[in-house]
């Protein structure tokens, strides 16, 4: 026997014999579900948030919101002011007389001074016009209602002006007139396109915009909080302000918004489409200039559950209906959820059709009353046509029943 | 005009090689190519080299002109990279109402000088990759050999199929394309199967394979595209059959033929 035989003969590993993948398997998979839940609302976890609440004290290094630096537990920061550069800090490239100023897209951005105000005078401003003091506010109505202000677009209008006659516009001291002036131009009322020409005697011109404008450019810049101080200023959010609704797209800081450049989204259009939807999506637009089709047709499909033979009419009413109030209550976050659930209530029920009936008895009256002068004026056209036919009638009669028929 | 967004939810698949191999090849067919990489990592600029100015997240968060964030890589390409800001554009769009159509909105005003769009995504389920998704409307899937990697293939179908529905846009899938394919592993062979029977189950195409090459991370190293680094490697030819295969797919003519084929 040799040694050869002797030795063990070494073994080959044993080859894994792999099973075939299959798509079931694949597609039973934990991570193969909740794959759009991106796109629903956020949940709050006032848990962990309380947990969490409770680390961000001074020793932990303060990593929370707020930035890096300690932070107090249970001290919530004052809101600080926001005000634009001071012109007279800041000075501008000198700009030869008369030449338009590049306003170009970027709207001014608000540098925040250090400084700091009660928490409880703080309170959002709803209108334009709660950003105003009232010397403000009296020299803007001034400016929008005055005769040398010419259209610009819907929105804006251009005045060429000068102090004196801008302060006896206003019914104010020149020196409080451009103060006042300032102030506009730092809360975004005002925008000066053009110096004032002194050789030929021209004043500056101004770009006035509108309420709904204001709104939308202070918007846009971050300039939603108000406290009265000897006149109103803006300030920083505090920390317990209300989350806002997620669903005004006039955040986007740009001064052409997202929705007006925009096409049309592509979208299968095989159905047809229902007249409803249009009459929803008209009256939509209006609060919500993005709202889809799709959750329009939701809505509509969630309301036609209730009430079948709903009329455009009413689908259009009721909508508008919770619209307004989702607008006034200022805190709805998801705008279509919203309407999905409160607008298809409105089709059920006793109120609902009282609601019809109270329609039905108005159209009834309507109706009526339009027999009615529809029948005094076939009367009165017959009367008319009969002294036309009168040979007795007068000439000044004849006249007012031709004038009347339209005869020449 | 071809617009795409080439995606798995699983990472290490060539999504990135992918988007700007076939890029490169539709710029050389004559084709006017954007590139748009949304994920914040920002492979797709640091493999191309690119210094843009300003990125993804300037022009649709702050809404800078378009030509201050482009880069071109190219006569005929450009491309929109990425940096971690994305991360913050992501944020900003949750705050919004129909935050997942915006890039419709937003890239729908300045494809109009492009013929192709091509978008790189994370490999990740987020909010900007529905954006892309929802833009493009035509995905293109890369697959490694691998069982996780047909997992993220499949979960971005799904996912396609949810936007569908969600949304009723038409979403489809323009193709599966096999990637790093080495066949002397059996787990390939398995792989490819598989993604058969997905294609046959959804009735996407399987695009032409792309092999397993070491070419593809020295361009990277280099900073090349992988034709200008070895024009005749093995995954330049695939990936150069696998886009003129997405071309006739998407019936896109090519405008002159490519300098290879015009050189022999």
């Amino acid at each position: 026997m040799s040694s050869r035989d002797t030795k063990p003969k070494k073994k080959s590993r044993p080859k894994l014999v792999l099973e075939p993948i299959s798509i079931d398997e694949i597609l039973s998979g934990p991570g193969m579900s909740g794959f759009v839940s991106i796109l629903e609302p956020r949940e709050e976890v006032p848990h962990l948030q309380a947990l969490v609440d409770d680390i961000q004290g001074p020793e932990a290094g303060g990593h929370g919101p707020g930035g890096p630096g300690p932070r107090l537990v249970g001290r919530t920061p004052k809101p600080e002011i926001i005000k634009t550069p001071d012109p007279q800090t800041t000075p501008e490239p000198k700009r030869e007389p008369g030449i338009e100023r590049d306003t170009g897209p970027p709207l001014p951005r608000t540098a925040p001074v250090k400084a700091t105000v009660p928490q409880r005078h703080v309170r959002r401003a709803v209108l334009a016009q709660d950003g105003h003091s009232s010397g403000e506010e009296m020299l803007y109505q001034a400016l929008w209602n005055s005769k040398y202000t010419r259209q610009e677009t819907r929105e804006t209008k251009l005045v060429t002006i000068g102090w004196k006659a801008m302060a006896k516009m206003a019914r104010m001291t020149p020196r409080n007139t451009k103060r006042n002036c300032q102030s506009l131009i730092d809360k975004l009322a005002l925008e000066q396109l053009s110096d004032e020409n002194s050789r030929e005697s021209i004043g500056r011109t101004y770009r006035v915009f509108s309420y709904k404008s204001i709104l939308e450019r202070r918007r846009a810049a971050g300039m939603e909080w108000i406290t009265r101080t000897r006149g109103v200023e803006f300030v920083s959010p505090p920390a317990d302000a209300p989350p806002e609704p997620s669903w005004t797209l006039r955040r986007v800081p740009a001064p052409q918004r997202i929705a007006e450049r925009v096409p049309e989204v592509e979208r299968d259009t095989g159905a047809e489409r229902d007249t409803g939807i249009t009459a929803v999506v008209r009256t939509l637009r209006e609060y919500l200039p993005t709202v889809d089709d799709s959750s329009v047709a939701d809505l509509v499909a969630a309301c036609r559950q209730k009430a079948p033979d709903a009329t455009d009419d009413e689908l259009a009413y009721f909508v508008r209906l919770k619209a307004d109030l989702m607008f006034r209550m200022g805190t709805v976050k998801s705008p279509m959820g919203f309407l999905k659930t409160a607008a298809p209530r409105c089709f059920e029920g006793e109120s609902f059709r009282q609601y019809r009936e109270t329609e039905a008895r108005r159209r009834q009256a309507a109706a009526r009353e339009q027999a009615v002068r529809e029948e005094e004026e076939r009367r009165f056209r017959e009367e008319q046509q009969a002294i036309l036919e009168n040979p007795a009638a007068s000439e000044e009669e004849r006249r007012i029943a031709r004038e009347y028929l339209g005869i020449a | 005009m071809i617009r795409l967004v080439v995606c798995n939810q699983r990472g290490g698949v060539s999504k990135t090689t992918t988007t700007h191999t076939i890029a490169r090849h539709l710029a050389d067919s004559g084709l006017k190519v954007l590139m748009i990489d949304t994920d914040p990592q920002g492979s797709l600029g640091l493999v191309l080299g690119a210094k843009p100015k300003k990125y993804l997240y300037e022009f649709v968060v702050h809404n800078h002109a378009f030509e201050e964030c482009v880069w071109r890589a190219s006569e005929n390409m450009d491309v929109l990279c990425s940096n971690r800001e994305t991360t913050k554009a992501e944020v900003a769009l949750l705050g919004m109402t129909a935050g997942e159509l915006a890039f419709v909105r937003i890239f729908g005003m300045i494809e109009d000088s492009y013929d192709a769009v091509l978008i790189d995504v994370s490999p990740s389920i987020n909010l900007v990759q529905t954006c892309s998704i929802m833009y493009a409307k035509r995905l293109l899937i890369p697959v490694a050999m691998d069982m996780l990697s047909l997992q993220g293939a499949a979960a971005c179908i799904e996912t396609s199929k949810m936007l569908t529905e969600l949304f009723k846009v038409e979403i489809k899938c323009a193709g599966l394309l096999p990637t790093m394919i080495d066949r002397r592993f059996n787990l390939t062979s398995l792989t490819l199967k598989a993604l058969e029977a997905m294609s046959e189950k959804y009735g996407i195409p399987v695009l032409p394979p792309i092999r397993t090459d070491g070419t593809v991370p020295k361009a990277e190293r280099a900073r090349k595209f992988l034709v200008d680094m070895d024009p005749h490697c093995k995954a330049a030819d695939d990936y150069r059959a696998a886009s003129t295969k997405l071309m006739e797919l998407m019936h896109v003519e090519p405008r002159y033929k490519a300098k290879e084929e015009i050189s022999a």
